[in-house]
């Protein structure tokens, strides 16, 4: 047998000429089918196309030129492809991006996959593959800790309010959810949902842990309309599967549309799809008011998405309420319970919830993929993760902040409810000052702007910049001794410039007491202990 | 009227010519993320929203990497226990490749996939990897050199 790569060569080759590729037609019809106004744009289009195909080939055939093609139909350029160079990417070892928040907070933003925090704050739990594991991290010092596996795929981790238990939806071949013993990681037995063939990735708990709710996709395709009758092409609709959490046991799944006898309580199971069978997940979030009455959710009708409000204690489902502006997505409610947001095509959308009136959207920018959202427990600032980076919104002013940057992505946040500075590894202790996330521009001498927040605190993009590069020197600690300090700045220095700004950094973190002395503000032209100025 | 129309046929046209360059290289990275269906699903969907959104799609320096994640955001909709059996092609038929190449390939993390895939199946630069992924790339190459590592144990490949 060939070298591995070769036969990947080959595979590749082989997999790519069997396939048919996607047509332009296909794209616009699939487009159009989305947007009704848009069908007239690419029938347009189309026509278009050909009238300038036609005139091209006519010009072709006067001229015996392909140029003259080229010059009536004039193309952007090719863009590049060309890599950049790429910033050392502000990450803990596993992939989950710490971001300092306003007000103080902490926010964790996985690069694949959910995540979920301990009530305590001390751990997160993420799933960053489809390998059916969740991996506790120590937020304490970045370390991921032994996984414990939970079989399928992990769509979504909830932790209970007690901290004792995490509910993980496994959306496998199993469709179960899976509650997890986090003080002695052991993975209970799986409760089984009945009704829906598909389990989403919207998960929430009420506040006193007695009930989750979860999302189910929706499913299409061809199968009976009843026992031994004629098969139809049909869609099952999204449905939302209460769970029993003190008793672990699945309930009836509501329906947020209404169901042939008019109520919303699924009491039978659709007859099995027997072909064309697919699903879709329709539902963007679900959250539930601090008061325990509610849950919203979000669902997409095409072409507009809604607002669905579940009564938890009778399971009625209200109207929908539109909110306009395309899909619905992530979907937060405020602390103070008046406001939900939803998250839909490049905007926010605020729902008073005593009204249920939609008000004007939003746009966090730079996001226009919306792939969480979350409020800060102070009710001040709503972050939204997405596509090309993170988006902070004054839920005061409705104005949005100083984006913060994430180049790679992001599929859900978490954030610590203390309102407290993070440990910033290569540090075992917290900052002694408070901390920021602001972009970074690396100068050619490879130092960078800002190092600091506006009121004289860490910048974390900037610390987990240099982390990287001097992680013994940032890591000393706090009690060190200046002549320690000096003497390791001498032997571990890249470059002079970035040796002092990470000097700087480090000792504001610490709050060295020396960091003003004449020593350490004269380095590297400090006297060594040899006599010897520092080379 | 007619300047409109022009104009507006000019701009359809030019995503015709954009559509030819990014759907292969697209539809290449998707595969290799998702496999043959998904990946041919996921591309569908990235350049739909990319044709809706071309005012904003046109002026883009690295296209390809948006849309990749665009494709991922709108399959995200889709089931995801198909996943597993996505990746898995029908690789006895292929001459001089080992038939149990797909199921490890199949096994890798997703990012080891898509990196070994397009560097050693499509030839991309490790530094288009990056670029798609928004990764630096020696982590790029840390994944191909874990991927090879791993798919040399599986079928037994010795150097």
């Amino acid at each position: 047998m060939n070298e591995i790569e070769d036969q990947i060569h080959r595979y590749v080759a082989a997999v790519t000429r069997s396939e048919r590729p996607v047509a332009l037609a296909e794209v616009i019809d699939r487009q159009s089918r989305r947007n009704r106004a848009r069908l007239l744009t690419g029938v347009a289009a189309a026509l278009c196309a050909v009238a300038l195909a036609v005139a091209g080939f006519v010009l072709i055939t006067n001229r015996g030129s392909k140029h003259a093609l080229i010059a009536i139909a004039p193309t952007t350029p090719a863009p590049s492809q060309t890599p950049t160079t790429q910033a050392p990417n502000p990450a803990l070892t596993t992939g989950l991006k710490r971001v300092a928040l306003p007000g103080g907070y902490t926010g964790y933003v996985p690069a694949v996959g959910p995540i979920a925090i301990s009530p305590d704050g001390r751990t997160a739990y993420i799933s960053p593959t489809h390998d059916g594991v969740v991996t506790p991290i120590d937020l304490r010092n970045g370390r991921a800790q032994r996984p414990i596996s939970v079989g399928g795929l992990v769509q979504a981790i909830a932790i209970t309010p007690n901290g004792r238990t995490a509910f993980v939806v496994e959306g496998g071949i199993a469709d179960t959810v899976v509650p997890v013993d986090l003080a002695t990681r052991t993975v209970g037995p799986a409760i089984h949902v009945v009704g829906p063939r598909g389990l989403g990735s919207a998960i929430a708990i009420t506040r006193d842990g007695h009930m989750a709710y979860v999302s189910s996709l929706s499913e299409n395709g061809t199968r009976p309309t009843g026992p031994g009758q004629a098969t139809t092409t049909q869609t099952t609709p999204s449905y939302v599967v209460p769970i029993d959490l003190q008793t672990n046991t699945a309930l009836r799944p509501i329906s947020l549309a209404p169901l042939p006898d008019g109520g919303h309580i699924v009491s039978s199971d659709a007859p099995p799809c027997e072909t064309n069978c697919g699903f879709d997940e329709t539902i963007g979030g679900i959250t539930i008011t601090p008061n325990g009455s509610t849950a919203y959710v979000s669902d997409t009708e095409l072409p507009t998405g809604g607002l669905f409000a579940i009564n938890l204690s009778t399971g009625h489902v209200g109207p929908k309420i539109n909110i306009g502006g395309g899909t619905a997505g992530p979907v937060a409610v405020s602390p103070d319970g008046r406001t939900a947001y939803v998250a839909g095509d490049g905007t926010v959308t605020p729902v008073d919830l005593a009204s249920h009136a939609a008000q004007p959207s939003i746009r966090v920018p730079p996001v226009e993929l919306f792939s969480a959202m979350t409020i800060t427990p102070d009710g001040q600032t709503l972050v939204a993760v997405g596509y090309p980076s993170i988006g902070l919104l004054n839920l005061a002013s409705r104005e949005a902040e100083t984006p913060i940057r994430n180049p790679s992505g992001g599929t859900d946040i978490a954030i610590t409810s203390a309102a407290t500075s993070a440990v910033l590894p290569p540090a075992t202790t917290p900052s002694v000052v408070s901390e920021c996330s602001l972009p970074i521009h690396i100068g050619n001498d490879a130092t960078i702007t800002p190092t600091l927040c506006d009121n004289g605190g860490i910048n974390v993009t900037a610390w987990d910049y240099y982390a990287k590069i001097y992680p013994r020197f940032m890591g000393l600690g706090k009690s060190v001794s200046e002549s320690t300090v000096l003497t390791l700045m001498c032997a571990e220095q890249k470059s002079l410039p970035t040796m002092e700004q990470t000097s700087q950094l480090t000792a504001r973190y610490y709050g060295w007491s020396f960091a003003a002395s004449p020593a350490f503000e004269q380095w590297p032209f400090y006297p060594k202990p040899s006599g010897n100025e520092c080379p | 009227m007619a300047d409109d129309g022009g104009s507006d046929c000019l701009e359809r046209v030019s995503f015709e010519g954009f559509f030819t360059r990014v759907e292969p290289r697209l539809h290449a990275a998707l595969r290799a993320l998702y496999g043959a269906d998904l990946g041919r699903e996921a591309t569908a969907e990235a350049m739909a929203w990319s044709f809706e959104h071309w005012d904003r799609v046109r002026t883009m320096e690295y296209p390809v990497s948006f849309l990749y994640r665009v494709g991922r955001t709108r399959t995200r909709r889709l089931r995801r226990r198909w996943l597993p059996t996505q990746v898995r092609e029908q690789t006895t038929s292929i001459p001089e490749v080992d038939p149990r190449l797909a199921g490890a390939l199949e096994r890798l993390s997703e990012r080891q996939r898509v990196a070994v895939m397009l560097v050693h199946g499509h030839d991309w630069s490790q530094g288009d990897v990056a670029a798609l992924m928004g990764i630096d790339t020696s982590t790029v190459a840390t994944h191909v050199a874990r991927a090879l590592q791993r798919l040399r144990r599986e079928l037994e490949v010795h150097t």
